[in-house]
């Protein structure tokens, strides 16, 4: 082994430390707004959908509602997309909420990732030799580098 | 042995990996082959030791070679 890499997905902020944080009231108090690092938001709809959430997305904003909650996602200045919740949602159900979506959002990107790494390898010369998932879900492939 | 790539997709989306075989600077071109094939940024990069002391040693190959050099010119 000679260079070890950490990579992360464009799909995914680099920047925040957690994946969804408390950012502050919105329109004097009646709504609260959450950060996470999701920064796709056709990935964030299918996510939203694959948790049984009725979802519609336009230029400016996801309207997500599941039940009788809605939940509206916005794009920030910094590319990353925060969730916007009534007061009437409890912090720790908001919270809750999002973490389920995050960690749908990231298997997505997971199995993303690995079909176009599938699809694009071949024409860098690399040759997949071994393929396997390991407990913890971790996809492990190694490639032959054609010389 | 032979040249490879190892690569971990987590489940959280993250990504590492690992060149095997490469002590020249040939790893490096896999930075920017990589970033564009799985559609990621480099956050982290680190030398094995195994490429570490295949620089030394080509140093010091350099090191001997010039001090050779220098003998010849010397007599």
């Amino acid at each position: 082994m000679s260079l070890s890499l950490t990579l992360i997905p464009i799909a995914i902020a680099t920047t925040s430390i957690v994946s969804y944080a408390l950012q502050g009231k919105v329109e004097e108090g009646a709504y609260y707004k959450l950060d996470t690092k999701i920064k796709d938001e056709n990935i964030l709809k299918e996510a939203l959908e694959n948790r049984g959430n009725v979802v519609s997305l336009d230029e400016k904003q996801i309207e997500s509602s599941i039940g009788n909650v809605e939940i509206v996602f916005q794009r920030q200045e910094d590319e990353t997309i925060s969730a916007i919740f009534h007061e009437d949602v409890s912090l720790e159900d908001a919270e809750a909420f999002l973490k389920n979506t995050y960690e749908e959002y990231t298997r997505i990107v997971q199995h993303n990732t690995y079909e176009k790494l599938i699809e694009r390898a071949k024409n860098e010369g690399l040759l997949l030799e071994s393929e396997t998932r390991n407990e913890d879900d971790t996809l492990v492939l190694t490639f032959q580098v054609k010389e | 042995m032979k040249k490879k790539i190892r690569l971990e997709i987590t489940a959280a989306g993250e990504i590492r990996a690992k060149t095997i075989g490469m002590n020249d600077e040939e790893c490096l071109d896999y930075v920017e082959i990589l970033e564009e094939l799985l559609d990621a940024e480099t956050i982290d990069s680190t030398f094995t030791e195994e490429f570490l002391r295949a620089q030394q040693h080509q140093y010091q190959e350099e090191q001997t070679e010039v001090k050779q050099q220098t003998e010849v010119k010397g007599e």
